[in-house]
């Protein structure tokens, strides 16, 4: 081997331990973690991160999931005072999804969400309790078809803390909860297909916040 | 298809919404013809209670609304056919030619408003004053064709029987079987109204009788295509079913055709453009993938 090739070949070996050097606590970086800050202030839900969805029984054999891809809201949280917290959501009713165009059709129309006539769902807290450090039970009433019931989501955090670049482009702070609750469609005048489609049906709220104040 | 009967599904539908109408009206019907006796005529305006009796015994059953006032535009149903039934039946007591069919315009505007508000407070305000009055126009022409005559209003009863057995297998296609239920009972109270009134009791139908009917089949097909949203070419196959019937009831009426024939012309009329409106449903029901 001659003494220019040896040359090259330390001067790339060199080469590749410093970059290597470098991306060494980059990668180290990317591990995904929850993170775990205060959840303290007041929310706006961002629409691309949050949404809502639903399973409910199909002829006695199935589950069928449906999604409302339009969400909007606020929601405040303050660790120090459980009377504080407050959320008021808002769903667009005509952004469900259940993968079949024309069942969202007939889901949208006056015998089930009836959304011409009633275009959003919406949710209003009237009081949370802590079950936990992370979990609680948030309290309001949801209106749904224009018919306004009482109901208790079961409500976890996820995580709270500064994100780098979201949203975009520079960053802010940000934080994320999961909710669920069990209501009977028809208390909500929804009765259509009794016997074919089940009457109970499991609400999920999967929510991502921008802070907006502390 | 047997087995389609067997379920209970299917059975809790055809009791409550075909059964359950058709025994209250025919019960309606037997006490009717033995109350009044020999008083035929007087049977002709009171069949609207028993139609009304019949199709609120359905209503009950499947919507069980009757919150007040209405919630949904579906609600107003039972307010709006006793409204009609009420002012027709007290207007149509008193002589003047333009008394039933100003209070046929003024009940049509007021229903129409009522029954599309929530959809016209989402549009421009020329865009709903357009559709507001080009629904309760057409309302209005095909009301006044089908239930012509003052005198007998079975012709218009049969037009719309068949439009609402129509409208019952067409509405599930379309995205409601709430508003196939509601139809499929109407057709049947129709049905035994006019079987009692054709072969049993012979007695005519005074107003508000097909009256009454037609606001209800008239709801329930501005439900279908403004909140079902069911295509424009069922509905247009739908709407040219009265208005044929209206063409065949006015012309035999000038003829001066039996009273017999009037009622089979209107039918048969109507029952054409009712099988094109299923066939345009169903096509289109398969071309967007029905599940």
């Amino acid at each position: 081997m001659s003494h220019y090739k040896f040359s090259a070949m330390l001067k790339a070996a060199t080469l590749c331990l410093g970059l290597g050097a470098l991306i060494a606590p980059a990668a180290e970086a990317a591990v995904y973690h929850v993170a775990t800050g205060s959840p303290a202030g007041t929310y706006r839900v961002d629409p691309d991160h949050s949404l809502a969805w639903f399973t409910v029984g199909h002829a006695g054999v199935a589950l069928v999931v449906g999604r409302f891809d339009k969400m909007s809201g606020t929601y405040t949280v303050d660790p120090a005072d459980a009377a504080k917290d407050r959320a008021n959501i808002r769903i667009e009713a005509s952004s469900l999804d259940t993968n079949l165009a024309a069942r969202d059709h007939d889901l949208q129309g006056p015998d089930f969400f009836n959304v011409r006539e009633f275009p959003t769902i919406e949710f209003h807290s009237t009081r949370f309790r802590s079950t936990g450090a992370k979990t609680g039970l948030l309290y309001g009433k949801l209106t749904l078809r224009g018919v306004t019931h009482p109901v208790v989501f079961h409500v976890r955090e996820i995580g709270a803390g500064p994100v780098t670049a979201l949203p975009k482009p520079w960053g802010g702070y940000l934080s994320g909860y999961e909710a669920t609750t069990t209501i009977r469609r028809s208390r909500f005048g929804m009765s259509a297909y009794a016997g074919m489609i089940g009457d109970v049906v499991h609400l999920h709220v999967n929510i991502e916040g921008v802070r907006n104040s502390k | 298809m047997l087995g389609l009967f067997q379920s209970a599904f299917v059975r809790t539908l055809i009791e409550r919404v075909l059964l359950l109408p058709a025994v209250v009206t025919a019960i309606y019907g037997f006490s009717l013809r033995r109350l009044t006796g020999a008083a035929v005529d007087r049977r002709g305006a009171l069949w609207a209670a028993g139609l009304l009796a019949g199709f609120f015994g359905g209503y009950a059953v499947t919507y069980r609304d009757f919150s007040f006032p209405p919630r949904t535009v579906l609600s107003w149903l039972p307010l709006l056919a006793v409204g009609a039934a009420v002012v027709i039946g007290a207007v149509g007591r008193h002589p003047g030619k333009f008394r039933v069919p100003g209070a046929r315009a003024l009940i049509v505007a007021a229903s129409t408003y009522i029954l599309l508000r929530p959809v016209l407070q989402q549009e421009p305000g020329s865009v709903a004053c357009m559709s507001w009055l080009g629904a309760a126009a057409l309302w209005f022409l095909l009301w006044s064709g089908l239930a012509l005559s003052r005198e007998d209003q079975r012709a218009g009863g049969v037009a719309v029987f068949v439009v609402a057995a129509g409208l019952a297998l067409v509405a599930p296609l379309s995205g409601s079987i709430e508003i196939a239920q509601f139809s499929a009972s109407l057709a049947t109270v129709l049905a035994v109204g006019l079987v009692f009134s054709l072969f049993l009791a012979r007695t005519r139908w005074n107003p508000p009788t097909a009256d009454v009917a037609i606001l209800i089949l008239g709801a329930l097909m501005v439900d279908l295509r403004f909140y079902a949203d069911a295509p424009w070419t069922v509905m247009a196959w739908l709407v040219a079913a009265p208005a044929v019937a209206c063409l065949v009831i006015g012309w035999m009426h000038r003829r001066s055709s039996s009273r017999d024939e009037q009622v089979i012309g209107a039918g048969l009329a109507a029952l054409l453009p009712v099988a094109v409106a299923l066939w345009k449903a169903l096509r289109i029901y398969h071309q967007g993938g029905g599940y």
